[in-house]
């Protein structure tokens, strides 16, 4: 066989497969510019990267804050006036705000702080304790929704009745599904870090009440004002607050009346100072 | 006058049924041929010799689509005439190429003088094109049954005529590899 012959059969291929137009006939097509390919590579790996990122985040349950996933639980508007979330804290009586309403609420700074708490310690975070919420227990996904409680070592008294050596519980603020941190929930600030452990932290924490027990039984303590409270350690030697990590300004509505506004980091020696 | 009215007057063996086929298609035929032989001395006599073919073949074929019918019997009317002229320089440039081209999908324990049977090369030709994606296929029909250049065919298909070349180069060797898993020298007469 040779190419004579190939040409031969190919002139006999079926119908189907021949068009038989005179090329004058057939419009020419319009060469796509080197930009258009561009443009397409460009979509094409925007593609990807989306395609990617929401196969990564599949695996992860979605954020409590999502509507309809979270029952009872809604965001504060600046429109109305609502009821500060503990109106019994024990902040001076000057900075006790006249009105119900968020926006008019003073903030806080260190000393209101450690004026406000009953305990006042340096402490190492060496264990955090998932428990399942009660406060979910309608919830569909109750059987995944835990609440932390960092297990932490008192290294240091400041203010109160602890000793060092002390092993406590502290109720943290957010929540897991399952392991994985709820950072973008109505109840989790975006940005703020939860406790883990290897953390040191500076903790602001209320009375200890008999009455509150983790679901397990132990006894915990809560946080000043539940989301502010506790500082966190860099690797310069410098604590900052949890708030001054927060980026989310629904948060910065949610915990109006307890703003902090005393952002820059702080020595241990400059938070003692102020205690 | 329809296609089917045509072929019963070669039926009929009537003389008019040549006359209605070159009102009907004769500029059609000696575009085909002159695509190939790019002389209108040539090109005349291929259309004769394709009426004469036709003639010969009608019946007992019944051909479902006339027009292509008579336009395979012109085109390789065509490259017959062009065998015997393409010493000459004078004819179809594109001849050459396309032949050295094929020669590339033909197993080289199968380039032989050897006859082949051609209607197994062609039965395996319309399976390899049916399993082509579309744009592959058009470029190979228009390359090897037309004939058109690869500038020609890249016009069309809005693509850099560098573009063509490889995507042609990959179907010629598409269809040695099945040429060859077909143990193809079996077909060889």
């Amino acid at each position: 066989m040779r190419s004579d012959d190939m040409l031969r059969a190919i002139g006999g291929m079926a119908d189907r497969h021949i068009d038989d137009r005179p090329i004058e006939d057939i419009p020419k097509k319009r060469r796509m510019y080197v930009w258009v390919r561009l443009a397409a590579v460009a979509a094409c790996v925007a593609l990807l990267v989306g395609v990617g990122y929401m196969v990564v985040r599949k695996g992860e349950p979605a954020p409590l804050s999502q509507e309809g996933t979270v029952p009872n639980v809604r965001e504060p508007s600046t429109d109305e006036p609502i009821l500060p979330v503990y109106p019994d804290q024990n902040i001076a009586a000057s900075q006790l705000p006249d009105s119900t309403c968020w926006a008019e609420c003073p903030p806080v700074d260190v000393a209101a702080m450690a004026h406000g708490a009953d305990s006042v310690i340096v402490a190492d975070v060496v264990d955090r304790r998932l428990e399942l919420s009660p406060e979910y227990k309608e919830h569909p996904d109750a059987a995944h929704i835990f609440e932390s409680y960092p297990q932490v070592v008192v290294r240091e008294v400041l203010k109160g009745d602890l000793t060092e050596g002390d092993t406590i519980f502290v109720w943290d603020h957010g929540y897991y599904y399952d392991d994985v941190p709820q950072t973008e929930s109505s109840w989790t600030p975006s940005g703020g870090p939860f406790m883990e452990k290897g953390n040191r932290v500076v903790l602001f924490l209320d009375e200890k009440e008999d009455s509150r027990k983790t679901p397990s039984g132990e006894d915990y303590y809560t946080l000043w004002s539940s989301y502010l409270g506790v500082f966190f350690l860099d690797q310069d030697g410098l604590y900052h607050e949890r708030a001054t990590y927060a980026t989310d300004y629904a948060f910065r509505r949610l915990i109006g009346p307890f703003e902090f506004t005393d952002d820059e980091p702080k020595t241990l020696d400059e938070i003692k100072a102020v205690i | 006058m329809k296609d089917h009215e045509i072929v019963a007057l070669y039926c009929a063996r009537s003389e008019e049924a040549i006359k209605r086929t070159d009102e009907q298609y004769g500029d059609y035929c000696r575009a085909i041929a002159s695509r190939v032989l790019k002389n209108c001395e040539d090109t005349e006599e291929c259309v004769n010799d394709t009426y004469f073919q036709v003639w010969n073949a009608i019946p007992p074929k019944q051909p479902s689509c006339f027009r292509l019918f008579i336009a395979k019997i012109t085109r390789n009317a065509a490259l017959d005439l062009f065998r015997k002229r393409h010493a000459d320089k004078r004819y179809n440039d594109q001849i050459p190429l396309v032949l050295e081209e094929l020669d590339a999908c033909i197993p080289s324990h199968v380039q032989t003088e050897a006859q082949v049977d051609e209607a197994l090369l062609i039965e395996l030709l319309d399976r390899f094109l049916d399993t082509l994606p579309p744009r592959e296929k058009w470029a190979f029909s228009r390359r090897y049954w037309n004939m058109d250049s690869v500038k020609d065919i890249a016009d069309r298909l809005g693509m850099t005529q560098n573009y063509v070349k490889v995507m042609l180069h990959r179907t010629r060797r598409k269809l040695l590899a099945v040429l060859e898993k077909e143990g193809f020298d079996y077909a060889l007469g």
